[in-house]
């Protein structure tokens, strides 16, 4: 297995604060990574800085074999990595269609000159469409196409999110806690719905505070506290290891 | 599958052929000269539209590409004797030209510092024609432009004028209306909710908002080379900061981000003054009232963005521009 994400040696301080400390982990292609730990450990940090939303203090990544330390976020979107938001982002004032359709046209792209003459850019236009009406109908959101996305419910902004990020029709798939606020059901459906992209063949990186269904869904899982890697294995091995159960999962897990 | 909406051929027979009708049969050569002013700010509203409601950034600048529009043309066909194509080229190119150099630092601005900024431009660009007497003519202002000129034509006639203005205002507001209701204009939308995660979707929130700010420039600029022919006449004292305000008024009055919107707010912030006029010194009291009050109380405009795209849309799904 040939690794899709390589990070060595992330470090992210702010202020003297060090967020992310010489983390250093990798995911293959087709795995499912869990990234977990407590409140504060920096797993949104280390999003934050693959997607190039904040550059690294030290460090570097890769993606696909290439370096991607410090790109802007839309390079390294283009370059086939999505993300979701811990704190939801949708777009609230444009409708479920529009948010989903941006996704669709960060990987297609748009063109001044395609918007003034369409027949410049049939295709890409058919792309966007297709890439569109796909990932809403997948996330049961094609009924509510025409529904400003701030009139949703949180459960539906949550995949909604989700479905944005597909549309990009990324290598790599990054999801910063999706089942928090859903309840039992929804996080049911979440976890099958993650799973079923694994599946079929998609990279996913997954931070989640829900143990159950990150226990059940990843391929492995990587722990952090206080910025510092201290586990690195399959599900039950990590469940079973003592610095984690330490610092994160208690020793009533 | 290229056929051009039901509304927008509603829209053009509406303007290139009942408005000229009335005109010719009920009309006056004031009323005339009001409805070429109507167009020339719905054009305006439509650009400003595209800058504010679609792209999010509250702009105050308004006089400055319309002004310059207006002077380069006046000298142009003053000095020159250009005719109507060289100039309308010339005013959208030189338009877009200047809107993208003072874009570029311009667009990175936040909400209401690029608010500020934009003000300090309307303030420069008055005083720069007020100052520069050898090229405006300064506080005397220009007269006796030419009349519109076609090859060998001399286009005089409200008739005439009322044509030109309509087919370019036409092809500008077409313009908006593509850049608006395409995919180009999702991209847009989305820079203006939230830009980082614009970003973090693979668009560059900074080249989207530029084009939309030279595009707006361009139009303007074409505007104001409509209005420098129609009116024959400019005054520094036309481009102050209270027009752009004008300008601004039509966009949120009809509705921000709804290109019909534009339409109806050019034809309340032209109509409304003349039809107070009855009150006398009242006047100003009685449109600001206006104002004030629909805004507290249809604080979306007359035709929101939300209703507007939905309404074009059902067009546009039909015929298969857009896919459900
Ligand atoms: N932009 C920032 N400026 C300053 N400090 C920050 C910033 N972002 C994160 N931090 C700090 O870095 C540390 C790691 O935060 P981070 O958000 O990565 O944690 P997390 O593991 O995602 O936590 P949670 O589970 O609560 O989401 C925290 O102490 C946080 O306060
Ligand atoms: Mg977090």
């Amino acid at each position: 297995m040939s690794s899709l994400l390589e990070i060595d040696r992330l470090s992210r301080h702010f202020h003297g604060l060090r967020a992310v400390d010489e983390v250093s982990f990798g995911v293959n292609r087709g795995e499912l990574v869990g990234l977990i730990g407590p409140n504060g450990a920096g797993k949104t940090t280390v999003f934050n800085c693959i997607a190039g939303t904040l550059a690294p203090t030290l460090g570097e990544l890769r993606f696909d074999g290439a370096r991607i330390t410090g790109f802007a976020p839309e390079r390294v979107a283009a370059l086939g990595i999505a993300r979701t938001f811990q704190n939801l982002r949708v777009f609230p004032d444009i409708t479920v269609y529009d948010n989903v359709s941006v996704g669709a046209i960060g990987r297609a792209g748009v063109s001044f000159a395609g918007a003034l003459l369409p027949f410049l850019e049939r295709g890409r236009t058919r792309r966007i469409a297709d890439s569109t009406s796909t990932a809403l109908e997948r996330f049961g959101l094609a009924a509510h196409a025409g529904t400003l996305a701030g009139n949703l419910s949180y459960g539906q902004k949550k995949l909604l999110e989700i479905a944005r990020a597909l549309a990009l029709e990324p290598k790599l798939l990054l999801l910063d806690e999706p089942a928090a606020g859903l309840n039992g059901n929804e996080t049911e459906a979440l976890a099958v719905l993650v799973r079923d992209l694994r599946d079929a063949g998609l990279t996913i990186l997954l931070v989640e505070h829900d143990m159950p269904m990150v226990m059940r869904v990843c391929d492995r899982i990587v722990v952090l506290d206080s910025g510092r890697l201290i586990a690195d294995g399959a599900p039950a091995q990590v469940r079973a290891d003592a610095a984690v159960r330490a610092a994160y999962l208690g020793d009533d897990s | 599958m290229n056929r051009p909406l039901p509304l927008g051929w509603l829209l053009a027979a509406v303007i290139l052929v009942v408005v000229p009708a009335a005109l010719w049969l009920f009309g006056s050569a004031y009323a005339a000269r009001l409805a070429q002013l109507v167009l020339i700010t719905a054009l305006l509203a439509a650009a400003l539209n595209l800058l504010i409601g679609t792209a999010g950034l509250l702009s105050l600048d308004t006089v400055v590409y319309y002004g310059f529009g207006a002077y380069l043309t006046a000298i142009l066909s003053t000095n020159y004797g250009t005719t109507l194509p060289t100039e309308i080229l010339a005013a959208a190119a030189a338009g877009a030209l200047l809107g993208g150099l003072i874009g570029w630092p311009l667009v990175r601005l936040a909400s209401i510092f690029f608010a500020v900024a934009t003000m300090g431009l309307a303030t420069i660009f008055h005083t720069t024609v007020l100052n520069w007497v050898d090229l405006t003519r300064g506080p005397m202002g220009y007269r006796g432009i030419p009349a519109f000129k076609l090859g060998e034509f001399t286009i005089d006639g409200w008739a005439g004028n009322y044509y030109v203005i309509a087919v370019v205002v036409l092809g500008g507001v077409w313009i908006v209306h593509r850049l608006t209701h395409s995919y180009y204009g999702n991209a847009m939308r989305a820079a203006r909710e939230d830009e980082d995660c614009a970003r973090a979707m693979g668009l560059s929130p900074h080249a989207l908002k530029l084009q939309a700010y030279a595009v707006h420039a361009s139009l303007m600029s074409v505007a104001g080379a409509l209005y420098a022919h129609a009116n024959n006449f400019l005054s520094p004292d036309n481009f102050v900061l209270l027009e752009s305000g004008l300008t601004l008024t039509a966009v949120v009055v009809g509705g921000l981000g709804s290109l019909p919107g534009a339409f109806i707010g050019a034809l309340v912030v032209v109509l409304v003054p003349e039809l107070l006029r009855p009150l006398g010194n009242l006047r100003a009291f009685g449109f600001g009232m206006i104002l004030f009050l629909s805004i507290l109380f249809l604080p979306r405009g007359l035709w929101s963005e939300v209703s507007s795209l939905a309404f074009v849309r059902r067009h546009l799904f039909r015929e298969g521009w857009l896919k459900r």
